[in-house]
C-alpha cells in the first residue's frame, strides 16, 4: 500500500491511474497529484503493459507495491476494477475480494479515476469532494475537462448521447471556459478521466462494463448510475486538463487494432442497445442499423472508405452478436431501481441528431470544413437544455442579445426580402390558386405523383401519344427528386417552381453574389432584380419550367464555376466535378446553357492564356464535359438530333411569332412572350450595366459580365432564326429564346452591382465632382428597376397562358380504361369551323416530363385519316383507327352535330356513354383495335431508330441506369468535401 | 490588364448591338401549320327515294350525273347505281356509267330505293321520285331523292279529317339510327309532344301514319331529329273528297329554321296562291315581318306586314287576294327562327295541290328533272338588290345540252322561265354566277295534277377540314 503524504482526512479518497504507452502525460499528472491541495488517501496504478518508461515514472513516484501491471488489452473499467482490488486486499486481508451486488463498505469511500494523459487542477479532488458532500444521492462527480496542458478550450462539462449513439458534450466548437459553466448540473454522465465515483454505486455497477473496454463506458456508467436511482454531477470547480491521446489517435491502444471510430461506434450503439427500454429496442436496432448504413454512405460522399467501412464493420459486429447485448441487458435489469422514462430528460430530443445532420450537410455545402468531434451549435444548445437539476445558467445580456432573433436577422440580412418576396408570389399568384393541376403554355399539368416521373425516366418504352422509345430527358429525374422531397407529391414541387421562382431565384442570386460581393445592401439589389427576371421575361408567364429551373440554378452555377477562374489560388479537381454537376443539373432542364458556358470557355482561353493561367484549362474542360457523361444517354441522343439543343423542359411552343419585329427588346430581356412586363421597367438596369464601366477599378469584373450579355445576346440573335421541329405537331416553331436573353438580364444585373458595389465609400472619398450626380443618378435608376418591377409583378399579377384545370377531357371510365391499359389510346378531335385539331391521348394523357418523349415525327396519315372523318366518313376507316390503336374517338364538344352524325353512321364505331354538352365519344371494338404502337417518321433514318432494331441509346435502358447511377454517384463524391480526419481539433492556447 | 478589359467591353457592346440588328431582321418563313381546308370533289354519296307511298300510285324514279366537267366530252369515272333499300346485296335496277340521267318505274313493292353513286359521277349526283295516281284520283306528286341528314323539317302538313300524311323514315347508312319527332300545331295551341326513340336498324326505312301521332293537324310542322346518325325522312300528304283523292303531294323538306327565309310560292299565274303557314319552333314569340315579291317587285300586304307567332306554335294567313294568281314569293323577317311555306290549291288542274317550304339558296348547279306528261316552268327570287343572272340549260338522257339560256331575275323580284315543249331534255341544270343567291322552285303542271320541287344545288364538294395535330 502507498498513502501519499499530505493531507489525509474522511471520506477516503482511493486514485485509480491507468497507464499505457502514457509517458508523455504523466510526470505531468504525477506532479498535479503532487500539488494537490486535497490528496487522495490512497493512489495506485494500473498498467496495461506500457512499452515506454511509463511504469517507471510511476514506481518512482508512487513506489513498486502502488504498480498492478495488466495485460495490454486491458480495458478501463477493468484496469480500475483490478486496481481496486489490489487496494482492497492491502486494506482489509482478512475480507477477501468483493464481488459484484455485495454490500459494499466502506459507504462513503471515493475512488478517483485517472487517465495517464489528464492533470487535475490542485483543488480540483477538493471542489469533487465539495460537490459530493452537497448532496447524498450523488453517486458520481464529474470535473470540468479543459484541453491539455493549461488551455482553456472546454472539452466537456458533462456529456450525454443521441439516440443515433452520438455523444454530446453541449458544448460550441472551440468554446473556451469563461466560466458560464460555474453551476453543479446533473447530467447523464462524466467523463472518466477525473470522475469521483463512490465506492458503494461502483460496486453495486460493478463498475465499467467489461464489454466497453475504451469508449463510451463512462455514458454507460452514468446511464445505469441514474437508472440505478443516483446522480451524476459536474463539479464546476473541479478542473482537469485531457490531452484525450486516445481518441485523438496519438496513441494507439491495443484493444482498439488502431481503429477508434470503429470501437467508439461499436460501443455506442452497444450502449443504447444495452439501455434502451424493452419497448424501444426493436425500434433501436431498426434506427441504429439504418442510420449505420447512412451515415456510411456520408462517409463514402466525403471520401472517408475506411471510416464509411468502419462504421458498418461495427454496427455488423454489435448486433450481430445479440447474446452480448441481452447479457448486458440482463444485468443492468438487475440494478435498476428506476423507469427509463424517468431519466430521458437527460438526453437530448429524439430529432437533435437529424438536425445536426442537416446542419452539418449545410456546413459541407457551403464549404466550410468542420471539426469531427466539434458539436454543433444546436446539439450544444439542446444537450444544454436537457441538463437537470443543476438549473441553467443565465446568459448574459451581451450573449444573449447576440443570440437573439435580431441578431439573427442582423446576420441574414437578406432574409427580410426574401421572405417579402415568398408573400409577394403568393400574392402575385392569386389568380392561380385553388384546386387543380398548374398548366398552359409550355407547362403540361404534373402527373399523378413523383414516381410516375420516376417510371417515366426508367422505362425503355413509353406509353405517350403514339408511343415513343426515346430517351427520356434527365430533367425528369430532376423533377423526380423535388417531387419526392415533396412527399411524392409532384404537383407541389411544380407549383414551388412555378410559383416560388422568384424567390428561390433570388436566394441562389444572393448566396452566388456572395463570393464577389461586399457590400450586403448591393447583394440585396442583386438579389431581387435577378429574382424577378423570370416573371418580367414572361418565362413563368409562358410556363417555361427550364427557364425558370435555370434561373433558379444561375446562381449556383455560378458559385461553382467562379473558383475555376479565380485569381488567387489554384481550383481544385472538387471545384471542377462541383461545377460540372450544377452545370448538368441545369443543362437538363435548359440544353441551352451548355452551349453559352461552352463559347463562354472558347472566349475565356485568352484570358487565360495571357493571365498564365492555362493550367485552369483542364479542371474547366472537366467541368464542360461532365455534363456530356452524367446526361447520357439523353446527351447522346441531342447529339444525334442537335435541334433539341435548343428546346428546354415543357412543350415546344407551337408560337409562329417571331422575335424580329421586337428585336429591340431583347436586351431588355422581352420577348413578346404573354404576360411579360413592359420592357422600360428594366431599363435601368441595362443602363447601370453600361455605365458601370466607367468604374475602373471594376473594369476586369465588369468586361466579363458584358462579355456574357454580348454572347447571350448573340446566341439569342443566331437562334431568333432557327426553328424546332414541334414535337408530335406537323410543323416547326421558332425557338424559345428565354434563356439566353435571361442570362443576358442576369449578366447586366452582375455589372450593375460590381460597380454599385463600395461605390458609395469610394464616391465619399473623392473630391466632389460630376462624378458623384452621375452616379447617385444612376444608382437611383437601378433602385427603381426591382422596386417597380415588384410594384408591377403585385399589382398585375400576371397569369399569362398559366391556369388550372381539374377535369380530365374525357370520361372518367374512358380515363381509367387508358390509365390501365398502356395499349390503349384516345384519338380527341376538336372542330372550330373548318379547323381541326387532334390528339392522341394514352395514359392519363400528357404530362409534365412526357413532352420530352414524344416522337419529333408528325402524324401525317393519322391527320389525313381525321380528315375523311370529318368529311367523308368511310366504314374502312374503322379499320384504319384501329391500325392506331385507337380505342376511342372522342369529339371534344360541342361537337357539330354533322359530325356526330357521320360517326353515328359508321358501322363499328358504337357510342360511349358520354355528356352529350360536353363531348362525344365512340368506342372502337376491341376486335379491331391492334395492339400496336405506330410511330410515324419523318425521315426513314429516324423512323428506324425509334420504331425498328433499338439503337445503342434507346436500348439496353437498365444498363444506361446503372451506369448513370454510377458516374453520378463518382461525381458526387468528386465534388463533396472531403469530411475532416480525427485529430483535426483547432489550435489551442498554450 | 483595365486596357483589356475596356476593349473586352467595347467588343461586347458591337457585339451586342449587332445581335440586335441581327435578330431584327425579317423573320424566317415557318412550315405550313397544318393541311389547309380545302374543297374536295365528292367522290362518293347515297341518296335515298321514299317510294312509292301507298299501291294506287304510279310513278318513277329519276337519277342523274352532271358531272363536275363542264368541257363537252369529257368523262367521269365511276357509277351511279339504283338499288332497293336493304341491308342484302341487291342487284340495281338501275345504272349510269356516265354523265347523263336516266328514269325508271318505281318498283311495284314500294321499297324504297338508294342511288349511290362512286367516283366522279358522285359529284352532283341528283335524284327525284314523283307519282301520280291511277285512273279516278288526281294528284302528282314529286319529291327529290335526298342524303341522309340530322334535322328534317317539314311544314304544312295535314292530318285533319279529309287529308292524310304520311311519315317515310329510311336510313341508307351502316349505322343505327334513333329518330325523335316533335310536332308543331296552329291556331295558337302548343306544340305537340312526339315520340321519341324511333330506332331503325342500317339499311332500313319505316314509315308511319301522322295521325297516330298527331291527330287534327292543320298544316302543322314535324320536325324529325335523329338523335344519332343520320336518317331520310319524306312526307307525303294526300286529300280525299268522299272516297276519292284529291290531290297528292310529296311536302318538301324545308331549311332549318332562321330569321330570315324567303319562300317561293307554286304554279305561277295558273292557280290561286296561296297560304302561308309560318312555324315558330322556338320558345320565344316571333315577331315576323312579311313582305311579297312577285314579278313587279315587292309589298307589304296591309294586314299581314307583322304577324306574332306564339311559341311552338304555327300560323297560317291567305295571300290569295294580294297576289292575285301571279308568280310569287315570300320573304320572312323574323325575331326568332322560323321556318315556313306556301300552299297552293290548283281548282283547275283536278284539285291537286302543292306545297312549297324555305329552302337554302342556289349557289351550285342545281339538277331539276323533266317530268313526262307534265310542264317544268322556274320561278326565281331574288332577295337581293342586285340584278342576278341565271343560266338555263337543257340536257338530254346523255347528258348532252340541248340549250342554254342566260335570264336575268332582278332584285327583289319574281321571274319564271317555261321549259320549251318538245324540247328533248331530260332534265334542267340551272346554274347561277359566283356570289350570287336565288331561291327558285320547279312547277310541274300536267293532267295529273300539280306538283312543286324546290329548286336545290347538287352537292359537288365536300370541305376537307384543315386538321392540325397538338400536344
Amino acid at each position: 500500500m502507498s498513502a501519499l503524504s499530505g493531507a489525509a482526512r474522511r471520506p477516503q479518497v482511493t486514485a485509480v491511474i491507468v497507464s499505457h504507452d502514457g509517458a508523455s502525460w504523466l510526470p505531468t499528472l504525477l506532479r498535479a497529484l503532487g500539488s494537490s491541495t486535497v490528496r487522495p488517501d490512497r493512489a495506485v496504478c494500473v498498467d496495461t503493459a506500457s512499452g515506454d518508461s511509463s511504469r517507471a515514472l510511476v514506481v518512482e513516484a508512487l513506489g513498486t507495491e502502488a504498480v498492478v501491471d495488466a495485460p495490454a488489452r486491458t480495458g478501463f473499467g477493468a484496469a480500475v476494477a483490478l486496481g481496486l482490488d489490489t487496494v482492497d486486499t492491502w486494506q482489509e486481508s482478512g475480507r477477501g475480494r468483493r464481488t459484484a451486488g455485495s454490500v459494499p463498505t466502506p459507504s462513503d469511500d471515493w475512488v478517483w479515476l485517472l487517465h495517464d494523459d489528464c492533470a487535475p487542477a490542485p483543488d480540483a479532488l477538493e471542489q469533487l469532494l465539495a460537490t459530493a458532500a452537497s448532496d447524498s444521492s450523488i453517486g458520481a462527480v464529474g470535473c470540468r475537462l479543459r484541453a491539455w496542458p493549461r488551455g482553456r478550450r472546454l472539452l466537456e462539462v458533462g456529456v450525454t448521447m443521441t439516440g443515433t449513439g452520438r455523444r454530446v458534450t453541449g458544448l460550441e466548437p472551440g468554446e473556451t471556459d469563461q466560466g458560464q459553466y460555474d453551476e453543479v448540473r446533473t447530467v447523464l454522465a462524466v467523463s472518466s478521466a477525473g470522475m469521483l465515483v463512490r465506492r458503494r454505486e461502483w460496486d453495486v455497477l460493478n463498475g465499467f462494463d467489461d464489454r466497453l473496454p475504451l469508449f463510451r463506458d463512462d455514458v454507460d456508467f452514468g446511464w445505469r448510475m441514474a437508472r440505478a436511482g443516483s446522480h451524476v454531477a459536474v463539479s464546476p470547480g473541479a478542473v482537469v486538463f485531457h490531452a484525450e491521446a486516445a481518441t485523438r489517435g496519438v496513441r494507439t491502444i491495443a484493444n482498439t487494432s488502431a481503429r477508434p471510430h470503429r470501437a467508439d461506434r461499436a460501443a455506442a450503439i452497444f450502449t443504447l442497445l444495452a439501455n434502451s427500454s424493452g419497448r424501444g429496442l426493436a425500434w433501436q436496432y431498426t434506427r441504429l442499423v439504418a442510420g449505420s448504413l447512412l451515415r456510411a454512405v456520408g462517409y463514402l460522399l466525403g471520401k472517408l472508405p475506411a471510416t464509411a467501412y468502419d462504421e458498418v464493420a461495427a454496427m455488423v459486429a454489435t448486433v450481430a452478436r445479440p447474446d452480448r447485448i441481452l447479457a448486458a441487458r440482463s444485468s443492468r435489469r438487475a440494478t435498476s431501481t428506476t423507469s427509463a422514462g424517468q431519466v430521458r430528460s437527460r438526453f437530448p430530443p429524439w430529432w437533435t441528431p437529424y438536425l445536426d445532420g442537416l446542419d452539418a450537410v449545410r456546413s459541407r455545402l457551403a464549404g466550410r470544413s468542420g471539426s469531427r468531434t466539434a458539436e454543433p451549435t444546436r446539439a450544444a444548445d439542446l444537450a444544454g437544455r436537457a441538463t437537470v437539476g443543476g438549473g441553467a445558467t443565465a446568459l448574459p445580456v451581451e450573449l444573449e442579445a447576440a443570440v437573439g432573433p435580431g441578431s439573427w436577422m442582423r446576420e441574414h440580412p437578406a432574409l427580410v426580402p426574401l421572405l417579402l418576396l415568398t408573400v409577394g408570389s403568393l400574392v402575385a399568384a392569386r389568380g392561380l390558386l385553388g384546386n387543380g393541376l398548374l398548366e398552359g403554355g409550355a407547362l403540361l399539368p404534373a402527373p399523378g405523383g413523383a414516381r410516375d416521373w420516376w417510371r417515366l425516366y426508367a422505362e425503355e418504352r413509353h406509353s405517350v401519344a403514339l408511343g415513343s422509345g426515346l430517351v427520356t430527358a434527365p430533367y425528369v429525374v430532376a423533377l423526380g427528386v423535388v417531387g419526392t422531397l415533396a412527399l411524392g407529391k409532384a404537383w407541389l414541387a411544380v407549383d414551388v417552381l412555378v410559383l416560388f421562382g422568384v424567390p428561390l431565384s433570388a436566394a441562389g442570386a444572393y448566396v452566388a453574389t456572395g463570393r464577389f460581393i461586399g457590400s450586403i445592401p448591393t447583394r440585396v439589389w442583386m438579389a431581387v432584380s435577378y429574382g424577378l427576371l423570370p416573371v418580367l421575361t414572361g418565362a413563368v408567364t409562358t410556363g417555361h419550367l427550364g427557364t425558370l429551373a435555370a434561373c433558379i440554378g444561375f446562381p449556383w452555377l455560378l458559385r461553382a464555376v467562379l473558383p475555376l477562374f479565380d485569381r488567387e489560388g489554384a481550383p481544385t479537381w472538387r471545384t471542377a466535378w462541383g461545377s460540372g454537376l450544377v452545370l448538368a443539373v441545369v443543362t437538363a432542364f435548359a440544353p441551352l446553357t451548355w452551349l453559352i458556358a461552352a463559347v463562354l470557355l472558347g472566349l475565356a482561353l485568352p484570358w487565360l492564356a495571357v493571365r498564365g493561367r492555362m493550367w485552369s484549362l483542364p479542371r474547366a474542360m472537366v467541368a464542360l464535359g461532365l455534363p456530356v457523361v452524367l446526361l447520357a444517354p439523353w446527351s447522346l441522343r441531342v447529339v444525334a438530333n442537335p435541334a433539341e439543343a435548343l428546346t428546354e423542359a415543357g412543350l415546344v411552343e407551337a408560337s409562329t411569332v417571331s422575335v424580329a419585329d421586337i428585336a429591340w427588346q431583347l436586351p431588355f430581356g422581352r420577348l413578346g412572350a404573354t404576360g411579360a412586363a413592359p420592357w422600360w421597367l428594366t431599363a435601368s438596369v441595362l443602363v447601370a450595366a453600361a455605365a458601370a464601366v466607367l468604374r475602373r477599378d471594376r473594369r476586369t469584373g465588369v468586361a466579363a459580365a458584358w462579355l456574357v450579355l454580348a454572347v447571350s445576346l448573340a446566341t439569342a440573335a443566331v437562334l431568333s432564326r432557327a426553328k424546332v421541329p414541334v414535337p408530335g405537331v406537323a410543323h416547326d416553331a421558332f425557338v424559345w429564346l428565354g434563356l439566353p436573353v435571361l442570362v443576358a438580364q442576369g449578366a447586366a444585373v452582375v455589372a450593375a452591382g460590381l460597380a454599385a458595389d463600395g461605390l458609395f465609400a469610394q464616391m465619399r472619398r473623392l473630391s466632389f465632382g460630376p462624378r458623384q450626380p452621375i452616379a447617385a443618378a444612376v444608382g437611383a435608376l437601378a433602385l427603381a428597376a426591382p422596386l417597380v418591377g415588384a410594384a408591377w409583378w403585385l399589382v398585375v399579377a400576371p397569369v399569362g397562358e398559366l391556369s388550372r384545370s381539374d377535369v380530365t377531357p374525357l370520361p372518367t371510365y374512358m380515363a381509367d380504361t387508358l390509365t390501365s391499359d398502356p395499349s390503349q389510346r384516345a384519338l380527341v378531335v376538336r372542330r372550330d369551323g373548318r379547323n381541326v385539331t387532334f390528339e392522341v391521348v394514352a395514359g392519363d394523357g400528357l404530362r409534365l416530363g412526357d413532352d420530352s418523349v414524344v416522337p419529333p415525327q408528325e402524324s401525317i396519315r393519322l391527320g389525313r385519316l381525321v380528315a375523311d372523318l370529318l368529311s367523308e366518313a368511310d366504314p374502312a376507316d374503322v379499320g384504319r383507327l384501329a391500325t392506331f390503336g385507337i380505342s376511342y374517338v372522342v369529339l371534344a364538344g360541342p361537337a357539330p352535330r354533322t359530325d356526330v352524325a357521320m360517326l353515328d353512321g359508321l358501322p363499328g364505331l358504337t357510342r360511349a356513354s358520354t355528356d352529350a354538352n360536353r363531348l362525344a365519344g365512340w368506342q372502337v371494338p376491341a376486335s379491331a383495335t391492334t395492339p400496336v404502337r405506330v410511330i410515324l417518321a419523318r425521315s426513314a433514318a429516324v423512323a428506324e431508330s425509334v420504331t425498328a432494331q433499338p439503337s445503342l441509346v434507346s436500348a439496353h435502358r437498365g444498363v444506361w441506369l446503372g451506369a448513370q447511377a454510377v458516374a453520378w454517384f463518382v461525381a458526387l463524391v468528386a465534388a463533396a468535401p472531403s469530411l475532416a480526419r480525427g485529430g483535426d481539433i483547432g489550435p489551442d492556447e498554450p | 490588364m483595365s486596357r483589356g478589359a475596356t476593349a473586352v467591353v467595347a467588343v461586347a457592346f458591337a457585339a451586342s448591338a449587332l445581335s440586335v440588328a441581327l435578330a431584327g431582321r425579317p423573320s424566317p418563313t415557318l412550315s405550313d401549320p397544318a393541311t389547309r381546308s380545302r374543297a374536295v370533289a365528292v367522290s362518293a354519296a347515297t341518296l335515298s327515294c321514299p317510294g312509292s307511298p301507298t299501291n294506287r300510285q304510279t310513278g318513277s324514279v329519276f337519277a342523274a350525273a352532271p358531272g363536275m366537267s363542264t368541257e363537252a366530252g369529257s368523262r367521269e369515272t365511276g357509277d351511279v347505281k339504283v338499288v332497293r333499300l336493304s341491308p342484302d346485296k341487291q342487284t340495281p335496277i338501275g345504272r349510269l356509267r356516265s354523265r347523263g340521267s336516266t328514269t325508271l318505274p318505281l318498283p311495284p313493292d314500294r321499297m324504297p330505293l338508294s342511288i349511290m353513286g362512286t367516283g366522279g359521277l358522285a359529284a352532283g349526283m341528283t335524284g327525284a321520285e314523283w307519282s301520280h295516281p291511277r285512273a279516278g284520283a288526281s294528284g302528282l306528286a314529286a319529291t327529290w331523292c335526298q342524303a341522309p341528314a340530322v334535322d328534317w323539317w317539314f311544314n304544312g302538313v295535314r292530318s285533319a279529317v279529309g287529308s292524310t300524311s304520311r311519315l317515310f323514315l329510311s336510313n341508307p347508312t351502316a349505322g343505327v339510327v334513333v329518330v325523335d319527332l316533335a310536332f308543331y300545331g296552329g291556331t295558337g295551341a302548343a306544340g305537340v309532344a312526339g315520340p321519341r326513340g324511333i330506332a331503325l336498324a342500317p339499311q332500313s326505312s319505316r314509315s308511319f301514319d301522322i295521325s297516330r301521332f298527331a291527330p287534327g293537324l292543320e298544316a302543322g310542322t314535324i320536325r324529325v331529329h335523329a338523335a344519332q346518325g343520320r336518317i331520310v325522312a319524306a312526307v307525303h300528304s294526300s286529300r280525299t273528297v268522299g272516297l276519292r283523292t284529291r290531290g297528292a303531294e310529296w311536302i318538301p323538306a324545308a331549311e332549318t329554321p332562321s330569321g330570315d327565309v324567303v319562300v317561293n310560292a307554286a304554279l305561277s299565274g295558273a292557280a290561286h296562291c296561296c297560304t302561308v303557314s309560318v312555324t315558330n319552333p322556338g320558345r320565344r314569340e316571333a315577331l315576323v315581318q312579311l313582305t311579297v315579291l312577285d314579278a313587279d317587285g315587292e309589298f307589304a300586304p296591309v294586314g299581314l306586314t307583322n304577324m306574332r307567332i306564339a311559341p311552338e306554335t304555327v300560323r297560317t294567313v291567305d295571300l290569295g287576294k294580294v297576289t292575285n294568281g301571279s308568280s310569287a314569293a315570300v320573304h320572312l323577317s323574323s325575331t326568332v327562327p322560323v321556318t315556313a311555306s306556301t300552299e297552293t290549291d290548283a281548282r283547275g288542274v283536278g284539285g291537286d295541290f302543292a306545297v312549297v317550304s324555305t329552302s337554302r339558296g342556289l349557289d351550285d348547279p342545281a339538277v331539276v328533272p323533266v317530268i313526262d306528261g307534265s310542264r317544268l316552268s322556274l320561278s326565281f327570287t331574288n332577295a337581293e338588290r342586285a340584278t342576278a343572272v341565271v343560266t338555263i340549260a337543257a340536257v338530254d338522257g346523255h347528258g348532252s345540252a340541248v340549250s342554254k339560256q342566260d335570264v336575268n331575275v332582278e332584285g327583289r323580284k319574281v321571274t319564271s322561265w317555261r321549259l320549251r315543249r318538245g324540247s328533248g331534255a331530260a332534265y334542267v341544270v340551272v346554274s347561277v354566277r359566283l356570289g350570287q343567291t336565288l331561291h327558285a322552285v320547279a312547277d310541274y303542271v300536267g293532267r295529273a295534277g300539280v306538283s312543286a320541287l324546290p329548286v336545290l344545288s347538287g352537292t359537288y364538294t365536300v370541305t376537307r377540314p384543315s386538321v392540325t395535330p397538338v400536344l
